[in-house]
């Protein structure tokens, strides 16, 4: 059911009208069995492969409370990184390897689910979250706003939320309004590019100006495309009286690129900042380490995103700009004046660095990427 | 409420009205420019048309107008009609005489054929539509219905007969009391809605596109007139459950025996006075449809024959006779085809008359 059909919005309709006629005590089992539904609208093995994973990662979440040995974490998270592995790169693993190539379909949002409950691990192994119910479990396991395209949201703020589910006239206002702005985005922005930007799959036959105009229209339908869904997600989720992480603050207005990853798929940066960069020693362990733990972190922000070369390419990309930042602000950035200028240079710098790196995400193949930046390397 | 950078602040209110002034104007210049930059770049490729709403309002007639005279990569090949033109009865716009008839033309890419038929249309609507739009280099052709030379219809008011009255009122202003005198037709010269129309349609994209915004937003094909209509009226935007009903064209077949004489109908003199005032515009072209309502006598043979005689062109084509009663759904209306019928007839037309 994708959020730009009629479908999705009937539904949405349905669910909310039925939400809050229901008593308020049992809005929580709404939510559940509205997220079953969706889910089971997608495909019944997709519903069976995220009950199966909830239920084992609810129960490797009591063992984990009852004692707190890493064993039992390490065990948790290790299944869920596997299984999203094998659904994300065994058809692509196996193409490599001339074994035939597995098409496997990939199970709707397991990218964003199992992230969540590596989160809900990891935060029970912290004591973070003590004696989680499972009802609230449960709706946040299928709370099917943010199922589709995220964000990835965070149980303990998303269960204090279940505690008090009161209607309040400003999360209509506030949801309807992000709705409408998502729907405007994805619509009028996003959807008319994509036949202009299409053309980037084949670069070899465009010209160096041609290519350069379709990366800056990509650059823009990227951030519509997503940023309309997170929207609509959001605006879905504050229909239900739930308050959803965002995504995007105004990531093309910031001045350089660390600060852009703290404002671009917040939700994703922010757990891959919590749960790897952190846990790996972030910045604590000397300059070396710090740019290799970046390194890291943005490794795996970028084969999150996709299963071919290009997308481990376009993390380390990204990657190598935070270490360059990095040692900016470490060295001459400190000696630099600060003023508007400066910042709209950075803005500009900051801007053209991201929409050159999305010509490694929008392209099929390391090749085609290598052809747009050969294409467009006298512009450069 | 969590309050975390993570998350968007949630106020129970706006901070003052001009706060909700600002942004909302900032909002709505936004959208607008967004608007503009969908609808009016590339309009017939990107947004798609085959015909208007089946009770189009006037801007979005006035829009597609403007996308013709815009569009200089293509030859336009408009079609002005009522009903039978528009395709009632026919859901498929593919199966219409426009969508026929770019079949038949389908080698000729520089021709992009436009239905600007309306359900209701008159003659007056017509010349308007021709006037606004023309450019040289454009086909227009003009479908006369010959049911409209009945009393049933010839002597109605302006009001009642013409269906955009602001459009008319504007682009025959010059002629209100040729009308006026020939015809008793008062056309107005001052219209409210038509000033509104005209101020707001070239420069608020929002108001322009109004009714392309509905139908592109919700793929609403307007093969399905009912469903549009309600959507016009009632803003309500569950039209696409409704999808994919046949259209129901009305009354069935009676056949009647004409007794009025054309030459005597009202509507042939308008006629010949929009005929003649279009004769400064070349190429555009006629075509006589046929009915399925009266008798084909000789009384009416002769009226067929006056109302031939009354267009001022040469290039004018009479289907009268020419379409069986079985290629007809009700009394005016045809099916797929009769429309495939009317296209490989027109198509031979626009041929020998060097149009295309």
């Amino acid at each position: 059911m994708p959020f730009n059909s009629t479908l999705y919005l009937v539904f949405l309709a349905g669910t909310v009208c039925l939400y809050w006629v229901i008593p308020e005590r049992h809005r929580v089992f709404a939510l559940i069995a509205f997220g079953g539904l969706f889910y089971a609208y997608a495909g019944l093995p997709y519903l069976l492969l995220l009950g199966g994973l909830g239920g084992a990662s609810y129960s490797v979440g009591l063992l984990i409370e009852r004692d707190r040995e890493r064993w039992k974490l390490l065990f948790g998270v290790c299944l869920l990184a596997l299984v999203l592995t094998f659904f994300k790169y065994a058809g692509a693993v196996t193409e490599l390897l001339h074994a035939g190539g597995w098409d496997l379909m990939l199970p709707l949002g397991i990218s964003f689910y199992t992230f969540e409950l590596i989160h809900y691990l990891v935060e029970i192994y912290r004591g973070n979250i003590r004696n989680p119910k499972p009802d609230d479990f449960l709706a946040f396991l299928l709370f099917f706003p943010t199922r589709v395209s995220g964000p990835i949201r965070r149980f303990p703020a998303f269960t204090s939320q279940l505690k008090d589910i009161r209607f309040k006239p400003e999360y209509l206002l506030y949801g309807v309004t992000l709705l409408v702005l998502g729907y405007a985005q994805k619509i009028i922005i996003a959807d008319p590019l994509v036949p202009f930007t299409q053309g980037l799959q084949d670069p070899t036959v465009l010209s160096a100006l041609e290519v350069l105009a379709r990366l800056y229209a990509y650059s823009i339908r990227i951030y519509a495309d997503f940023g309309g869904l997170t929207n609509i997600a959001m605006g879905s989720a504050l229909l239900f009286g739930v308050l959803v992480p965002r995504n995007f603050n105004y990531p093309y207005l910031r001045p350089n690129i660390s600060l852009f990853w703290r404002s671009w798929h917040m939700s994703l940066s922010n757990w891959v900042r919590d749960y790897l960069y952190i846990p790996l020693g972030g910045n604590r362990h000397g300059e070396w380490r710090t740019a290799l733990h970046l390194l890291i972190a943005m490794f795996v922000i970028g084969i999150w995103h996709g299963s071919s070369l290009n997308f481990a390419v376009w993390g380390l990309w990204h990657g190598v700009g935070l270490m360059v930042n990095r040692w900016w602000r470490l060295t001459i950035g400190r000696s630099m004046p600060s003023n508007w200028f400066m910042y709209v240079l950075g803005v500009i710098i900051t801007f053209h660095f991201v929409t050159i790196g999305w010509a490694l995400f929008v392209t099929d193949s390391l090749g085609d990427s290598l052809i747009i930046f050969y294409k467009i390397l006298p512009y450069v | 409420m969590i309050h975390d950078e993570a998350y968007i602040r949630i106020t129970r209110k706006p901070c003052s009205v001009l706060w909700v002034v600002m942004w909302g104007f900032l909002w709505f210049v936004v959208f607008n420019i967004a608007v503009w930059f969908v609808f009016d770049r590339h309009f017939f490729d990107w947004v798609g048309f085959d015909r208007l709403l089946m009770q189009p309002s006037v801007n979005e007639l006035q829009s597609v107008i403007g996308k013709i005279k815009n569009e200089n990569s293509k030859r336009h090949l408009v079609l002005l009609g009522d009903s039978i033109v528009w395709g009632v009865g026919v859901n498929d716009p593919k199966e219409t005489l426009a969508g026929q008839l770019g079949t038949l033309l389908k080698d000729q890419e520089d021709i992009r054929i436009v239905n600007l038929a309306v359900p209701g249309n008159s003659f007056l609507d017509m010349a308007a539509q021709v006037r606004e739009g023309y450019r040289p280099n454009d086909i227009y052709v003009f479908f006369i219905n010959p049911m409209l030379f009945d009393e049933e219809y010839a002597n109605r008011t302006f009001d009642e007969s013409v269906r955009f009255k602001e459009t008319v009122s504007f682009a025959l202003a010059k002629e209100r009391g040729r009308f006026g005198e020939c015809c008793d037709l008062d056309i107005p010269l001052f219209n409210f809605r038509s000033v509104v129309s005209r101020l707001f349609t070239p420069v608020v994209p929002v108001y322009r596109h109004r009714d392309n915004i509905t139908k592109w937003s919700i793929g609403l094909p307007p093969s399905i007139a009912v469903d549009a209509i309600l959507h016009r009226l009632f803003n309500v935007r569950l039209t696409q459950l409704l999808e994919r009903r046949p259209m129901s064209v009305g009354e069935g077949i009676t056949t009647l025996r004409q007794t009025q004489d054309f030459r005597q109908s009202r509507m042939m003199r308008l006629l010949a006075d929009v005929t003649s005032i279009l004769k400064e515009y070349p190429n555009v072209l006629y075509v006589i449809l046929n009915d399925n309502r009266f008798e084909k006598n000789a009384f009416q043979d002769r009226n067929i024959v006056s109302l031939k005689a009354s267009i001022h062109s040469e290039r004018v084509l009479s289907l009268y006779k020419t379409i069986g009663s079985d290629l007809y759904l009700d009394s005016v209306h045809m099916t797929p085809e009769g429309h495939g019928k009317v296209a490989e007839k027109v198509f031979e037309f626009l041929r020998t008359s060097d149009a295309i």
